[in-house]
């Protein structure tokens, strides 16, 4: 999973900060069907989350034993879990977390990356240095390893903690392609020249650095929130993400992997989490292709 | 061996595109020139005018598709290149015509040295020893003036100065005794100092060898310190053709009058510099006719009718302006 | 060369101290009585209780406690689990478990990675690379989880060409199919950066300078355009050979493989703090030790960053 966003920061690190305007980026993005269907796949999935009654009319927590793994019947379409909840409901219901965590995480990170990658790479010597050392540390530990005894560490987990946590401990690696970009872009004529007539450091970062310096990062963001979505879902898998009465499709899969009798208890997350992270790849791949600036002749 | 004055490479009514998404376009369009032994012939342009694509595509170095040869020959020799098999042509590119490209530190191979990269000339085209290969590599080094030659020989590119890595690529073209030497902007990136030592390099292995040198630039102080002939290119054609000599003192087309005019010297000083007024055209939308007529003082509505053709004005001189070639052609009867 | 090595392991020095400490903090951070909550209900003699308490330091102010459980942990004295387990036993029986579905795994996507990259580079824009580019891309969206769990159910339980889960079946059996997917979820970041990669290699100035120097076709591919593309390809190699024992602790419980990835997430649910410092720690020098092989083949086959 951190892989590929690996994959990913060095796949983009040669896009350069070529600035393409809003709107041209945005008509170039909705001329691919693949983009619109994606899009529009993305935003189910976000309503789904945001109103799921929407969707579905059955309390997720209504549960009749009896009809413990049940297969579907009508008004049931995806049948019934272990406890003989409607597991249409529970599906629905458990998109929730999974699109949380993937955009606050995502947006959260690409933040937090962004900035101390503007001061990192704008600002050389002590600032440089100090954001760089923990990112090594940080750094220095594999990923999931270091997520998994923090996790633990904390008593009631709430999506918001992990959210937390996971931007924490995985922004080092958006940093560093953005201390990299704005390396570049600092002594582009436009950023001297801005500091030639006396503009302050904070606009400099704000109007000339950043706008250019973002493309990498962006590109590297939305490819990655395929991967969050995946990690919500594995952390509470190994029982360090949200806790049970909480209802993820991380959890789903859970108890999934110990009634493998019942293969539609696993089917049917496993549908929606592929379908949403297909999404949001295709998405950043598009965005990627259209801010490539090899594309753009 | 060449003998002094034979005609080494002759390019014919060359036409290449470019198949872009929004159609084909041509980036070079009916170019016709040769060179002799002994002769340095400049190629004259902008950059799009599409000068450097001309030899790419003659020595099949160009990327095809997208690029393509819509016409024309060029011979070595009499034998036609673009008419060999690759495997035909790959034993004169590369060992009778060679080429040494502008940006030395992207075209020299990173991870190889210096000295690998020479020799590597010697083993595909000569088949010598591994050994033997790199000793003629560090003599090459030698005679491109490299100081500590030998042991200069198995440093990397990244480790020489811009100038000697020009001497290196040099040394690799020069390898296997060329006939033709194709230099593309050999000295574009270099500082003026250094630029001067290396066309002064070029000179003297030049005069050594007997060889033919086609030098593409678009630095009209580069084509009057060395070249004999120079042809002129805008927008994929060739607008005049003429010893160095004359281009300079009498230059026949308007473009070539404004790139001398736009020149600074001497006795211009204190006065604004003359320009050509506008850009060169995108290759996608050349103007109908002379492509040169939006941006020429002199053009009539003649001029946007058709393509002006080549025209003999003097012996050795040729041009295309419809105004100029016709009204010599007027007075030459 | 050694003393870019030497320079290396300075500069590591403090971040493993860091880590460690980090680590060590975060475990005994962890809420409950770690020895009671292991006991569960039933009621331990007071004195098991002190001798326990003892071992693992539990008495001392926390900074003793790191610097003692550091002192064992490179003496070789790594004690006893809480349930009394030889921790130099567990680490015995359960190292060969996870190099072995390591190796495997990286066998899989290394040769999975490069052969698709290399043959979508050298024949881009071709039906296969663009099967391979969309195949690909699938395997990079479908989270990992889902991939694991669909590797099982479909060759597992239901072909039953491989085994569901645990090792009795022994080496290579048992390995199979965790390591296939480990080897899947890898190899398509690999294939696409190999692709990416010499494809922009091959539009590169020095291929034309070669393609006039008048060599074949060949020659220019094996000799120029690869040693150059793969440079970034070994980068990433790294950074997955890094990577994977962190993939080793879904893969190992979800196919119930009894490896160190088991044993690490064992301990943090029992708070073995000393267990998951000492599997921290491991994790932090094998991963120093596998970036420094990294530089250091690097460095090997890319003459611009040596002497730096």
């Amino acid at each position: 999973m951190s892989e590929t966003s690996q994959v990913f920061g060095a796949e983009t690190q040669d896009l350069e900060g070529r600035t393409l305007s809003n709107t041209q980026l945005l008509r170039a993005l909705l001329r691919k069907p693949q983009f619109v269907i994606c899009l529009v796949l993305v935003l189910t999935f976000f309503l789904m989350a945001a109103v799921p009654r929407l969707f579905t009319s059955v309390d997720p927590h209504f549960c009749a034993l009896a009809k413990s793994a049940h297969s579907r019947e009508p008004g049931h379409p995806f049948g019934f879990d272990i406890q003989g909840c409607d597991y249409f409901a529970n599906v629905i219901y458990g998109a929730r977390p999974s699109v949380l965590v993937s955009l606050v995480a995502g947006i959260g990170g690409f933040v937090v990356a962004g900035i101390l990658g503007l001061l990192a790479g704008y600002f050389p010597g002590l600032v440089d240095t100090a954001i760089s050392r923990v990112a090594d540390v940080l750094f220095a530990l594999p990923g999931l390893i270091a997520l998994i005894v923090i996790l633990n560490s904390v008593p009631n987990r709430s999506i918001w903690i992990i959210v937390a946590i996971i931007l924490v401990t995985g922004w080092p690696q958006g940093m560093r392609v953005m201390r990299s970009t704005v390396f570049s872009v600092r002594n582009r004529e436009y950023v001297l020249a801005a500091r030639s007539v006396g503009v302050p450091p904070l606009r400099i970062l704000r109007k000339h650095v950043f706008p250019n310096a973002m493309a990498p990062l962006l590109a590297m963001t939305t490819l990655g929130i395929g991967g969050l979505i995946g990690l919500e879902a594995v952390l509470t898998f190994l029982g360090v993400g949200l806790q049970p009465p909480s209802i993820s499709w991380g959890s789903q899969f859970g108890v999934a992997a110990s009634y493998r009798e019942s293969p539609h208890l696993f089917l049917w997350p496993a549908l929606f989490i592929s379908t949403m992270t297909i999404s949001f790849m295709i998405i950043g791949d598009s965005i990627r292709d259209a801010l490539d600036p090899k594309l753009l002749r | 061996m060449t003998t002094p004055g034979e005609v080494l490479l002759k390019v014919d009514d060359l036409t290449v595109e470019f198949d872009t998404p929004h159609g084909p376009v041509r980036a070079v369009d009916g170019v016709s020139w040769q060179v002799r032994a002994g002769e340095t012939l400049a190629i004259l342009g902008e950059s799009g005018s599409g000068k450097s694509v001309s030899t790419q595509a003659l020595t099949g170095i160009l990327e095809m598709p997208p690029g393509r040869i819509v016409s024309g020959t060029a011979e070595y020799r009499g034998a036609d290149l673009i008419a060999m098999t690759v495997k035909e042509r790959r034993k004169i590119v590369g060992d009778r015509i060679t080429m040494v490209f502008q940006d030395s530190l992207s075209a020299l191979n990173p991870v190889q040295s210096v000295g690998t990269q020479i020799a590597e000339c010697y083993r595909v085209h000569r088949g010598l020893s591994k050994k033997d290969a790199l000793k003629r590599a560090a003599e090459m080094l030698d005679q491109v003036r490299i100081p500590a030659a030998a042991r200069r020989v198995r440093d990397y590119p990244h480790e020489f100065s811009g100038g000697m890595r020009q001497r290196v690529m040099l040394a690799m073209a020069l390898a296997l005794d060329p006939d033709v030497l194709i230099a593309d902007e050999p000295t574009t990136a270099l500082d003026v100092t250094v630029q001067a030592q290396i066309l002064e390099l070029i000179a003297d292995l030049q005069a050594e060898r007997d060889m033919g040198v086609v030098l593409i630039t678009h630095d009209l102080g580069v084509v009057s310190d060395v070249a004999d002939n120079v042809v002129v290119m805008y927008a994929g054609h060739v607008v005049e053709r003429a010893s160095t000599a004359e281009a300079l003192d009498h230059p026949v087309h308007p473009y070539t009058e404004g790139l001398l005019g736009s020149m600074p010297s001497a006795d211009l000083k204190g006065q604004e510099l003359p320009t050509i007024p506008g850009t060169p055209p995108s290759l996608r939308a050349i103007p109908s006719g002379c492509a040169f007529r939006t941006r020429c003082p002199m053009a009539i509505d003649e001029c946007a009718k058709e393509v002006p053709p080549l025209l003999t004005v003097a012996p050795g001189r040729d041009a295309a302006c419809i105004l100029r070639t016709s009204i010599s052609e007027r007075e030459a009867v | 060369m050694i003393r870019f090595i030497l320079r290396r392991i300075l500069a590591a020095i403090p971040i493993g101290l860091i880590v460690t400490l980090g680590v060590f903090a975060l475990v005994f951070a962890m809420p409950g009585d770690p020895l009671r909550e292991l006991a569960g209900d039933k009621p331990i003699p007071a004195a098991v209780l002190a001798a326990k308490r003892a071992q693992y330091h539990l008495d001392d102010p926390f900074i003793v406690q790191y610097l003692l459980s550091m002192k064992d942990m490179f003496t070789g004295h790594f004690g006893t689990t809480f349930a009394g387990a030889d921790i130099a036993d567990q680490l015995r029986l359960r190292i060969p478990v996870t190099l072995k579905l390591a190796t495997l795994g990286l066998v899989f996507q290394w040769i999975a990675g490069l052969l698709f990259g290399l043959y979508a580079g050298f024949k881009r824009n071709g039906v296969m690379d663009r099967l391979l580019l969309l195949a690909t891309l699938v395997v990079l969206a479908v989270p990992g989880l889902v991939l694991y769990f669909t590797g099982q159910y479909l060759f597992g339980v239901e072909l039953k060409w491989l085994p569901v889960s645990g090792t009795r079946d022994g080496w290579p059996m048992s390995y199979l199919l965790p390591a296939i997917c480990i080897g899947i979820t890898g190899f398509a970041g690999l294939a696409r950066l190999t692709r990416t990669s010499i494809v922009d290699t091959a539009n590169s100035d020095f291929v034309k300078t070669a393609r006039a120097k008048g060599l074949g076709e060949q020659r220019i591919l094996w000799r120029h355009v690869l040693p150059n593309a793969l440079l970034p390809v070994v980068t990433l190699m790294g950074i997955d050979f890094a990577g994977i024992f962190a993939g080793a602790v879904l893969a190992e419980s979800i196919f119930n493989l009894p490896g160190l990835g088991q044993f690490m997430f064992q301990a943090i649910k029992l708070k073995e703090g000393g267990v998951v410092v000492l599997l921290s720690t491991l994790a932090f020098l094998m991963f120093i030790l596998i970036n420094l092989a990294v530089d250091v083949i690097y460095g090997a086959i890319d003459p611009r960053v040596r002497n730096v």
